[in-house]
């Protein structure tokens, strides 16, 4: 009887424990549009092609 | 009959289970599983609670730790991109010219009088088809569909042509055709060549 409830214990942590992980991964701390990094490169051909064209 | 050997079971048990109980044995077992529910109670209500706390702020560290590598990469690349636009920004408004945010095409009309005007052809006519001003947001771009005839010997065509394609503005040739026409009112005819073109003109969707 004392060794069950021992384990109801144990088992009941678990179960807390694995809750509380499982609800922080469902709410990321940032969102992806905030995680969203630009690319700084720029192509500067196409303003090299643009120059010669005329207007 | 059954019912006094059903009591005298139940008597012969317990005095049974009393004597057990005082024994050494017994005792040791009492005080051990007094120990455990003890034991069970304050992992129940102190335990229990310690350890959801210690693994929250565990995983919050960890994804907080995450999250500031992530926003210091984003603070480099924009520095980056800022140190871009500062070389290049005296020549973004090229951009605007190849692919303005409203359809000017007032300006493809310029342009093609230019274009003629300077390779001495003549422009016979010149048509846009419609635009719509309710456009699809999914569509990055607007087009306008123009067509255009022009006149004159073939040297003078194949510049006015290269002027088209050498326009900063976008525009996209789709069909080109060229007939012989002759021109008749003088001593000898005159065969002069007509080019049709067709095209489009992009536009930014706003």
């Amino acid at each position: 009887m004392a060794i069950l409830a021992l384990l109801v214990a144990v088992v009941w942590i678990y179960l807390g424990v694995f809750k509380v992980l499982k609800r922080l991964e469902e709410k990321p701390v940032l969102t992806p549009q905030e995680t969203k990094i630009i690319n700084p490169q720029l192509d500067e051909e196409v303003f090299d092609e643009l120059e010669k064209r005329n207007f | 009959m059954n019912t006094d050997n059903t009591s005298l079971d139940q008597k012969k048990q317990q005095a049974r289970n009393k004597r057990f109980l005082q024994s050494p044995q017994g005792k040791s077992l009492t005080w051990l599983s007094l120990s455990v529910f003890t034991v069970v109670f304050f992992l129940i209500m102190a335990i229990r609670p310690t350890v959801i706390t210690i693994t929250k702020l565990i995983k919050e560290i960890e994804e907080k730790e995450a999250a500031s590598l992530l926003l210091d990469k984003k603070i480099n690349s924009l520095i980056a991109a800022q140190k871009v636009y500062a070389v290049n920004s005296q020549r973004l408004p090229m951009l605007n010219q190849a692919l303005p945010e409203k359809s000017e095409f007032p300006w493809l009309a310029n342009f093609l009088d230019g274009a003629a005007l300077s390779s001495q052809v003549e422009l016979s006519s010149l048509s846009f088809e419609k635009i719509n001003l309710n456009p699809q947001k999914s569509s990055p771009c607007q087009l306008i569909n123009f067509s255009t005839n022009a006149k004159g010997d073939y040297l003078n065509l194949k510049n006015f042509v290269s002027l088209l394609e050498s326009s900063r503005r976008l525009i996209k040739i789709e069909l080109t055709g060229i007939s012989e026409t002759k021109k008749k009112g003088e001593e000898k005819t005159n065969t002069m060549l007509q080019l049709n073109i067709s095209g489009v003109m992009f536009f930014e969707n706003e």
